[in-house]
């Protein structure tokens, strides 16, 4: 009971309503950038969490975890709703990589570093490069024609752990 | 991480967050081609400044964008979380909106590469 009304409020407001919005209001000129290059269509790519997909509450945070889990539903339920105007929407939900969120902080190169042990099968956090090839399968043309997939870049963190997604 | 692989692949993303200071940031350090990063400021937990950049990128982009990335994410839990090393901070929003492409000719399909999306 030590969590408040308000922090789940915000968490939701920016991880899943912002996000709904966000895809809504972007739709049309998505649509239109539609086969502007013959064979490539538009898409939308959600970054969720595997905190959506795990069974525990993400190291005591039950509000990130539940609106995880909500952002990557939203994301079915948008790939289902935009299907006829050709808008693709996968999601990626990446394990642990090292962001402001996961170390408190970040460099002049808005980037943060993470020198733990983590508890994942591949034994280390996620690397930029990680995050980069996924997100390049899915906008390149190699990835036209994947819709509403969800892909975990997470080193096995969902292999290890109870989660929904196996 | 996914702005600086777009651009390296010659996407054209258009960043948006609320601090400027931060996209600013980023586009001074990672603007390395062969793509391009822009920065547009805004709060996209507001539904009037979400429209005004719809709007913007509406006459920026004529032709239409061909990807919407939704990133932004916060954690509020710092009440009940249970490990040293979980920290919560707003880590800053970033939407990218990537426009190819510049085609060689008309009616050339895409080739394989990526890069060859946004070729002149």
């Amino acid at each position: 009971m030590k969590s408040e009304f308000q922090q789940w409020e915000d968490t939701f407001r920016t991880n899943v309503t912002s996000a709904f919005f966000m895809s809504m209001a972007f739709l049309p000129i998505l649509a239109k950038g539609h086969e502007v290059t013959p064979g490539y269509s538009s898409s939308i790519v959600n970054v969720s969490s595997i905190s959506g997909a795990m069974k525990g509450s993400s190291a005591g945070q039950p509000a990130y975890a539940a609106s995880k889990a909500a952002f990557t539903h939203l994301s079915r339920m948008l790939a289902t709703t935009f299907k006829d105007t050709k808008v693709r929407v996968n999601t990626i939900a990446p394990g642990i990589f090292p962001s402001e969120m996961t170390t408190g902080t970040s460099g002049e190169d808005n980037k943060s570093n993470l020198d733990r042990q983590i508890g994942n099968p591949a034994g280390r956090p996620g690397h930029d490069s990680d995050m980069g090839a996924t997100i390049l399968f899915l906008a390149g043309p190699g990835g036209v024609f994947y819709n509403h997939q969800i892909l975990y870049p997470d080193g096995g963190s969902t292999l290890a752990s109870p989660a929904v997604n196996n | 991480m996914i702005t600086q692989a777009l651009v390296a692949n010659g996407a054209k993303v258009y960043v948006t967050g609320r601090r400027e200071d931060k996209l600013e940031n980023a586009i001074k350090q990672y603007s390395t081609g062969p793509g391009e990063i822009l920065p547009l400021a805004g709060d996209i937990s507001n539904k009037d400044d979400i429209q005004r950049l719809v709007k913007e990128i509406e006459q920026k982009e004529p032709k239409g964008i061909q990807l919407l990335v939704n990133n932004a994410g916060i954690a509020r839990d710092e009440n009940t979380k249970f490990c040293e090393y979980i920290k919560t901070h707003t880590y800053y929003i970033l939407l990218t909106v990537e426009r190819s492409i510049k085609r060689s000719a008309r009616n050339v399909r895409p080739k394989v590469h990526f890069r060859a999306l946004h070729e002149e």
